[in-house]
């Protein structure tokens, strides 16, 4: 079994037990929450083991998406992509930040958003000074 | 950056699904190559060089005002 198969797998039982907690938990709002993440790991991780039995049943259809994954224009086009939306999300969360703390929200709503922001931000200089170092 | 990989092709006459094939990368890699609207890493130049038994200056021309 490989590495992201056994992910899959574990994320399947983990999302069903979390589905389960959150149908014993109906008259919590906690267990809505517990519903819904627990519903989206599971579908996500058997879609995935869905199309690697798929994959695995039909050796050149394997080889086309492992060329595929590999593929250094695919690759280009994925970072790219990556990069503009991660530009484009902190183009948007300062003015949404600002609509939020104008419209009063609770003030630890507004320092988790602020939070969430520094993160990333901590996160891409990890990696910019993580990969100037290496190249 | 211009580049012969389509000419080479014809005159070998082989496929783009087939030098994508050799090379391991998508059939669109290549199209985009021979069209110039993808410049190949220094690496899938060396293996497109080396496929066709030519060196890199061979295949791909560097034009000076590009950069600019």
């Amino acid at each position: 079994m490989t590495a992201q198969r056994a992910r899959d797998v574990a994320g399947l039982i983990l999302g069903r037990v979390l589905v389960l907690v959150g149908i014993a938990l109906p008259e919590e709002r906690f267990g809505g929450v517990l519903l819904g993440l627990g519903a989206g790991m599971m579908g996500m991780c058997a879609a995935r083991l869905y199309t690697g039995w798929v994959v695995a049943k039909d050796p050149k259809l394997a080889k086309q998406v492992r060329i595929e994954e590999k593929d250094e224009r695919m690759v280009y086009i994925n970072s790219f992509a990556k990069a503009k939306a991660f530009d484009f999300l902190h183009f948007l969360v300062p003015p949404f930040l600002l609509v939020l703390s104008l419209a009063k929200v609770r003030l630890w709503i507004l320092l988790v958003g602020v939070g969430i922001y520094v993160v990333d931000w901590v996160v891409y200089f990890i990696f910019y000074v993580k990969k100037t170092r290496e190249m | 950056m211009k580049n012969r990989v389509a000419e080479l092709r014809w005159e070998r006459e082989i496929t783009q699904e087939d030098l994508a094939d050799a090379l391991e990368v998508s059939r669109q890699t290549i199209s985009s190559i021979e069209n110039g609207r993808y410049n190949p890493s220094l690496e899938l130049a060396f293996r497109i060089a080396r496929f066709f038994g030519l060196s890199i200056e061979q295949i791909f021309m560097f034009e000076e005002d590009e950069g600019k």
